[in-house]
C-alpha cells in the first residue's frame, strides 16, 4: 500500500484531514495541536439545524384556520378548530400547543417562511430526506453534505474538527455533515463520549498511540475510520468536559429534543469553536402521521414547544442568545386533505421556523393556495413557491457569513427572513 | 434444452458434487453431449450465415451456444465426479499400502525378537558346548563315563540352535525386503494421491470456471490463489468468523468445498437451537379473553411481560448467531431482518416478531418466497398499518414500501429509469391490491378480507389486471430491476460498499435466472475473483452485530452474558428486532461516529475481559519467543488487515519482557493478565473495525 508522507505541519494542514489515513508518521503531538485548533471562539455565530423527521404537516402547525378549503378539506381528526388556533393575524394562527412559539414571535424571534420545496418533489422519505441533507435534489449522487460543504466554504483551515457537531442520533446528520476537508463530529450522549475500558495509565498511553496515529496501512474505510479516531480522541476530552460542566438557567424537558437542545447550549455556552450545530428527535420518520395523527402530531408540537421554549430562556440567561440562530428542516409536507385513516400523506411544500433575535420576526411568503385548481395532481399537495436551498444560502450567508453560493454550488436568491 | 432451463438446473444441484441428477439432460454421456452441442452451433452458424438478416437464426444460434456451454459446465461437473473417485481410489490405495507397510513393521519387529531370541541360544548352546568340551578331560579323569554323550547332546543342540538362527536370519531378510517393496508402493501409492488431488482440484478449477460461464456469473478464482486469507475473508464474511482451527478447516477444504459448505448449509442439521426460552407469558388470544377494564388496568404489567419476551428473544437470536452449525443462515436472516425491517418498539409484540424472523430463516435463500411472504406477514402488516389499507379507503404505507423498499427499490423508480414504478403504482395499483391482507390479532394469523378487498382492475407496471396482494408480488417479481436492486444490496452486504456494476448486473442476472434463488449466485460469488479482490478484503465496515458475534466466535466465550450483549448492541446502533425505521439500518460508515466509535471499542474490550477465556492455553500451543513474536501471532489471531509498524511496536512496548512459550506454565496468571490487555487494546483500535 503506497504511503504519502506528510511531512510538515503546514503541509499536513492544507491537505487537511481528508488526507489523514495515507499521512506518513506524523508526530502525534503535531496531531494534537493541529486537531486542537481553535479551541474556542466565544463571540462567534452559532447556525442550529433542527429536524423534524418524517415529513412535519405544517397545516396543523401554522393553521390556515382563515381558508375556508382547509376546514374543507381536513376532517374532525386532523384540523385545528378556529376556537383553539392561537391567533397570529387574520389567515393563521398556531397550533394550541405552540403558545411559546407565540411568545418569541412577540418577542421578535420567530420567523416562519411558507411554501418551501423543490421543482420535481420527490414523496420517498429517503430520497426526499436525502435531498434535503445534501442540499440537492441528487442526493446521495453528489459527494458531500450542504452542511460539509459549508465548513469547506467557510473554514479552508480545516485544522478544526469540530466546526460542524450533531448531538444525538438523528437520522443522516453524517452525510450532511461530511464535506471534503470536515467530516463534522457525531455524538450521541455527551456523557459517554470517550474510551471506557483502560484500566490503568500504560493501557490509555497505548491506546492513545493505537488511535491517534495518522497511518492507516489501507485505504478507504480504514483510513476513514482511523481519520474519526483521531478526531474522537482530539475531541471528546473537549466536549466532554464542556458539556459536563454546564448549569442550564431554566429546566430542560427530559425528551430528546429537550436533552440535545441542552447540550447544544452547554457546548455553545461553554465557547466550543462549533459553528453549525445539527439535532432531531432521535426516531426515524417521527412526523410520518399517515393514522391517527392527531394526538401524535400534538405530542410532538408539544415537546417542540417546551424544548424550544426552554432553549431560548436558557440561552437569554446565559446572554448567548444573540449569538445563535435555529431553524428547522423537514423532507416534505403533508397532503392537504386528511386520508381514510385520520392521517395525512406525503405531499410537496412546507413552512419551516427560523428562531432568534437575528430573525425578521412574522410570517414570510405567501400562503401556498389551497383552491383545487391549483393543487398538484398527486396527493393534494401544493406546489413550492420557495426553493429550499434559498433558506439555507440565507442563514450561511447572511448568518454565518459563508458564501452560500460556494457552498451550495450555485447562487439562490436570499429570503429577507433573517434580519 | 434451453439455456434458461440448464441454468435453473445448475443452480439447483449443490457445486461440483458428483450427484446424479434423475430427468433431463443426464442420459446421454457428456462428451456426446457437448459433441452434439457444438454440432449445433455449427448448424446453427451456419444457418446464419445463409440468412443473415433472420432474427430467428440469431435467436436459434443464441440458444445453441447458451446450451453448448451449460453441457460443457455438466460435462466439467461431471469430470469432477470422475476425478473424485479416483482420488477416492489412489485415497484408499494410499491407506491400504500404509496399513499393510505398518503391518509388515510388526512383522519385521516379531521377526527380528525372534532372530535376537535365536542368537541367544545359538551363542549359549555353543557356549555350553565349550564349557564341556574343556572340562572333558577332568571329567573323564573322575571316572565320568557319560561325558561324551553330553557332549554329544550339546553339540546336536548347538547345532540345532544353529539352523534356528540361520532360520529366523532369514526369515528377517524377507520381512525387511518385503517391507521396501511396500515402502516403495506406499511412495507411489502417496505420489499418485497427490497427483489425484491435484487433478480433482485442477477438475474442480475446471468445473467452476465453466459452471459460472454457464450461470452468466463471476469468474471464479483458483485452487492454486486459495490460502489462509481467503479463507478467513470467507469465513467472516459468508459466516460471522470464527477460530484460527475454523479457518484451517476451510483451508484444507480448499475454495469449492469450503464455499459449498457454508453455502449448502441445509445439509447440516440445527440442534437445540429452538425458541423454547419461555413460554409466551402472554398468549395471543390472552387479550380476547379479558374483560376491557381489566384490559386496561392489565396494559401496564403486560407491556412489561411482553418487553421481557422481547429481551428473550433477542437473546435468542444472538446465542443462535454465535452458535448456530450454519453461520450463512443467520447472516441471511439478519440481511432480511434489515431488508423487511420491522420494529418491536411499534409493534410491542414479540410473539408476532418471533413468527417473523422464523419466516425470513424458512426463505433465507429464496427471494420469491419471501416477498411473497411479507405481504401476508402480520408483523410487517401491523407495523405499515395494512390492516387500515381498506378498499376505498387506503393506506398506502406497505403498498409504498413493497416497491420502494422491498422488491424495484427507489433507485429503480420512474425517476431514475423509464421502465422504472411511478407514484400511481404506488399509490393506486399495489395499494388496491393489498387491501383486504390484515390479520387476526388473537390468532397472530394471516387473514385476507375479501369484503374489504379492492377486487377491481389495477394497472401495476403496466399490466392491468384484477390483482391481490400475491398476484401483484408476481407482477413486481417479473420486473428486471428487482434483481438488479437485489444484487446490489447483496454485494454490499457481502462484497464493499463500492458497488461494481459489471459485477452487480452478473449476480442479477443470477438471481434473475434462477427465480431469486440465492444459493447459485452466492456460491458464484463467494468463490468469485471480485469477492477475493484486495479491494474487497478488509474493506468492510462491520456492523455491530459482526463485531460482537465476530468476536464471540473468534475467541469461543465459555460463559457468554447474552443480556449485556443485547445491551451493548443497542448502546452501538443495532438494537435487534429495532430497527431504525421500515428502511432497516443505515449502514457502512453509518454505523461510526466518533461516540459510537467510543462505545463500540468499550462494548468489545468490556466482552473480552468477561470472557474468562484461557489465552494462556491457547497461545502455548504455538512456540513463541518474546513479546514481539507474541505481538504477531496476536494481530494474525485478531485482526484482517495489517497492523502498521509504529502501532505494533506500542502494543510490545505494552506488554513489556516475556518469556518463552515454554515457560509461561509458572507465570500462567500473570501472562493471561497481559494478554487480556493486548487483546482489549486490539480490539480497541481501528484496525478491528473492519473485515
Amino acid at each position: 500500500m503506497p504511503k504519502i508522507a506528510v511531512t510538515t505541519r503546514r503541509e499536513w494542514l492544507t491537505r487537511g484531514l481528508g488526507l489523514v489515513g495515507i499521512g506518513g508518521a506524523v508526530p502525534r503531538f503535531l496531531v494534537r495541536s493541529a486537531l486542537g485548533g481553535p479551541t474556542a471562539e466565544p463571540d462567534q455565530r452559532v447556525l442550529v439545524v433542527l429536524q423534524l423527521d418524517g415529513g412535519n404537516d405544517a397545516l396543523s402547525t401554522l393553521v390556515p384556520y382563515g381558508n375556508p378549503r382547509y376546514y374543507e378539506y381536513r376532517k374532525e381528526a386532523t384540523r385545528i378548530p378556529e376556537s383553539e388556533v392561537i391567533r397570529v393575524n387574520e389567515a393563521l394562527g398556531f397550533h394550541p400547543h405552540l403558545g411559546g412559539w407565540k411568545r418569541l414571535l412577540d418577542k421578535g424571534w420567530l420567523a416562519a417562511v411558507q411554501g418551501i420545496g423543490y421543482p420535481n418533489p420527490n414523496y420517498s422519505h429517503f430520497t426526499a430526506t436525502d435531498t434535503w441533507l445534501m442540499g440537492d435534489p441528487r442526493g446521495r449522487q453528489v459527494p458531500f453534505g450542504w452542511v460539509g460543504r459549508a465548513c469547506d466554504a467557510g473554514f479552508p483551515d480545516s485544522s478544526d474538527a469540530k466546526r460542524a457537531v450533531a448531538v444525538g442520533n438523528s437520522f443522516g446528520a453524517g452525510l450532511a455533515l461530511r464535506g471534503e476537508r470536515h467530516s463534522g463530529i457525531l455524538i450521541n450522549d455527551p456523557s459517554t463520549f470517550g474510551y471506557g475500558s483502560a484500566d490503568n495509565d500504560r493501557q490509555l498511553a497505548t491506546y492513545g498511540r493505537l488511535n491517534d496515529s495518522g497511518v492507516a496501512t489501507r485505504a478507504g474505510e480504514l483510513e476513514w475510520i482511523t481519520s474519526t479516531a483521531i478526531t474522537a480522541n482530539a475531541a471528546s476530552e473537549e466536549i466532554r468536559r464542556v458539556a459536563m460542566a454546564y448549569r442550564p438557567k431554566v429546566n430542560y424537558p427530559d425528551t430528546a429534543y429537550g436533552r440535545h437542545l441542552r447540550t447544544i447550549a452547554g457546548l455553545i455556552a461553554g465557547g466550543l469553536s462549533s459553528r453549525i450545530y445539527w439535532t432531531g428527535r432521535d426516531g426515524r420518520f417521527e412526523f410520518d402521521t399517515h393514522a391517527n395523527q392527531k394526538p401524535k402530531h400534538d405530542g410532538l408540537l408539544k415537546e417542540l414547544n417546551d424544548a424550544l421554549t426552554a432553549f431560548w430562556d436558557d440561552l437569554d440567561g446565559h446572554g448567548q442568545a444573540n449569538r445563535v440562530l435555529l431553524f428547522t428542516i423537514s423532507e416534505f409536507g403533508r397532503t392537504s386533505k386528511e386520508n381514510g385513516n385520520k392521517g395525512t400523506d406525503h405531499a410537496a411544500a412546507s413552512t419551516q421556523f427560523l428562531f432568534g433575535p437575528g430573525v425578521k420576526p412574522g410570517i414570510h411568503g405567501t400562503h401556498p393556495s389551497l383552491e383545487p385548481e391549483d393543487l398538484l395532481p398527486i396527493g393534494s399537495s401544493f406546489p413550492h413557491s420557495v426553493d429550499f436551498r434559498s433558506l439555507y444560502a440565507t442563514v450561511l450567508d447572511k448568518w454565518l457569513g459563508i458564501s452560500g453560493e460556494r457552498a451550495l454550488g450555485q447562487a439562490w436568491p436570499l429570503l429577507d427572513c433573517v434580519a | 434444452m434451453k439455456a434458461f432451463a440448464w441454468a435453473v438446473l445448475l443452480g439447483t444441484v449443490p457445486f461440483f458434487g458428483n450427484r446424479v441428477i434423475a430427468g433431463d439432460g443426464t442420459d446421454e454421456p457428456s462428451a456426446d453431449a457437448v459433441a452434439a452441442a457444438t454440432r449445433a452451433v455449427d448448424e446453427a452458424r451456419a444457418a446464419l450465415e445463409s440468412h443473415p438478416d433472420s432474427a430467428e437464426a440469431r435467436a436459434a444460434l443464441r440458444d445453441a451456444q447458451a446450451t453448448l456451454v451449460a453441457e460443457q459446465a455438466w460435462a466439467a461437473r461431471q469430470a469432477v465426479g470422475e476425478h473424485e473417485a479416483a482420488h477416492a481410489a489412489a485415497d484408499k490405495d494410499a491407506t491400504a499400502a500404509k496399513t499393510k507397510l505398518a503391518a509388515l513393521k510388526d512383522q519385521e519387529s516379531a521377526a527380528v525378537a525372534k532372530r535376537d531370541k535365536a542368537a541367544a541360544d545359538a551363542a549359549s548352546t555353543r557356549k555350553n558346548v565349550d564349557e564341556l568340551t574343556g572340562k572333558a578331560d577332568a571329567a573323564r579323569a573322575a571316572g565320568d563315563a557319560d561325558v561324551d554323550k553330553r557332549i554329544d547332546e550339546a553339540k546336536k543342540a548347538a547345532a540345532h540352535s544353529a539352523e534356528s538362527l540361520a532360520k529366523a536370519e532369514a526369515a528377517v531378510a524377507a520381512v525387511l525386503a518385503e517391507k521396501e517393496s511396500a515402502s516403495a508402493t506406499l511412495a507411489a501409492a502417496e505420489r499418485s494421491r497427490s497427483d489425484a488431488v491435484t487433478r480433482l482440484a485442477a477438475a474442480r478449477d475446471r468445473a467452476a470456471t465453466a459452471h459460472a460461464e454457464a450461470l452468466g456469473g463471476l469468474r471464479p478464482i483458483t485452487s492454486e490463489q486459495w490460502d489462509y486469507a481467503k479463507a478467513r475473508h470467507l469465513l467472516f464474511r459468508a459466516g460471522f468468523g470464527g477460530t484460527p482451527e475454523d479457518v484451517k478447516k476451510l483451508v484444507e477444504l480448499g475454495p469449492h468445498k469450503a464455499v459449498e459448505f457454508l453455502v449448502e448449509y441445509r445439509a447440516r442439521p440445527v440442534a437445540n437451537l429452538e425458541f423454547n426460552v419461555l413460554d409466551w407469558e402472554r398468549p395471543l388470544d390472552y387479550e380476547n379473553r379479558l374483560h376491557a377494564d381489566a384490559r386496561n388496568r392489565m396494559a401496564e404489567q403486560d407491556e412489561r411481560r411482553d418487553a421481557t419476551q422481547h429481551a428473550a428473544l433477542v437473546d435468542w437470536w444472538v446465542k443462535r448467531m454465535v452458535e448456530s452449525p450454519r453461520p450463512l443462515e443467520e447472516k441471511l436472516v439478519l440481511f432480511w431482518h434489515d431488508h423487511f425491517a420491522s420494529s418491536y418498539l411499534t409493534l410491542r409484540n414479540a410473539q408476532l416478531l418471533h413468527q417473523q424472523n422464523q419466516m425470513f430463516r424458512a426463505y433465507a435463500d429464496n427471494f420469491d418466497a419471501l416477498l411473497h411472504g411479507i405481504v401476508i406477514d402480520p408483523a410487517m402488516i401491523q407495523y405499515l398499518n395494512n390492516e387500515e389499507n381498506v378498499a376505498g379507503n387506503h393506506n398506502e404505507n406497505l403498498g409504498r414500501e413493497v416497491l420502494e423498499l422491498f422488491s424495484i427499490g427507489e433507485e429503480n423508480s420512474a425517476a431514475h429509469r423509464p421502465d422504472g414504478y411511478t407514484e400511481t403504482d404506488v399509490r393506486d395499483a399495489n395499494t388496491r391490491a393489498l387491501t383486504g391482507a390484515t390479520f387476526e390479532r388473537y390468532s397472530g394469523q394471516f387473514r385476507f378480507r375479501a369484503s374489504r378487498h379492492d377486487g377491481g382492475v389495477k394497472t401495476l407496471l403496466g399490466k392491468a389486471g384484477a390483482w391481490g396482494p400475491h398476484e401483484a408480488v408476481d407482477v413486481i417479481l417479473e420486473h428486471p430491476a428487482v434483481a438488479d436492486y437485489l444484487a446490489r444490496k447483496l454485494w454490499r452486504y457481502f462484497v464493499r460498499w463500492d458497488i461494481d456494476p459489471e459485477s452487480a448486473d452478473r449476480v442479477a442476472h443470477v438471481l434473475r435466472a434462477n427465480g431469486y434463488r440465492l444459493r447459485p449466485a452466492l456460491g458464484n460469488l463467494f468463490l468469485s475473483e471480485a469477492f477475493y479482490d484486495p479491494a474487497s478484503m478488509g474493506a468492510h465496515i462491520k456492523s455491530p452485530v459482526e463485531l460482537m458475534v465476530g468476536t464471540a466466535r473468534t475467541i469461543k466465550i465459555a460463559k457468554p452474558e447474552y443480556p449485556q450483549w443485547r445491551h451493548a448492541l443497542s448502546n452501538t446502533g443495532q438494537a435487534l428486532f429495532d430497527p431504525p425505521s421500515v428502511a432497516g439500518w443505515p449502514e457502512g460508515r453509518h454505523w461510526i461516529n466518533a461516540n459510537l466509535l467510543m462505545l463500540r471499542y468499550t462494548a468489545v474490550a468490556e466482552l473480552i475481559k468477561k470472557s474468562e477465556t484461557d489465552f494462556v492455553a491457547e497461545f502455548k500451543k504455538t512456540p513463541l519467543r518474546n513479546a514481539d513474536e507474541v505481538v504477531d501471532h496476536l494481530t494474525r489471531r485478531f485482526l484482517l488487515v495489517e497492523l502498521s509498524e509504529e502501532k505494533r511496536k506500542s502494543l510490545v512496548e505494552c506488554l513489556g519482557p516475556l518469556p518463552p512459550t515454554s515457560e509461561w506454565d509458572s507465570k500462567a496468571k500473570e501472562i493471561q493478565a497481559k494478554l487480556l490487555e493486548a487483546i482489549m487494546l486490539i480490539v480497541s483500535c481501528p484496525e478491528y473495525q473492519v473485515s
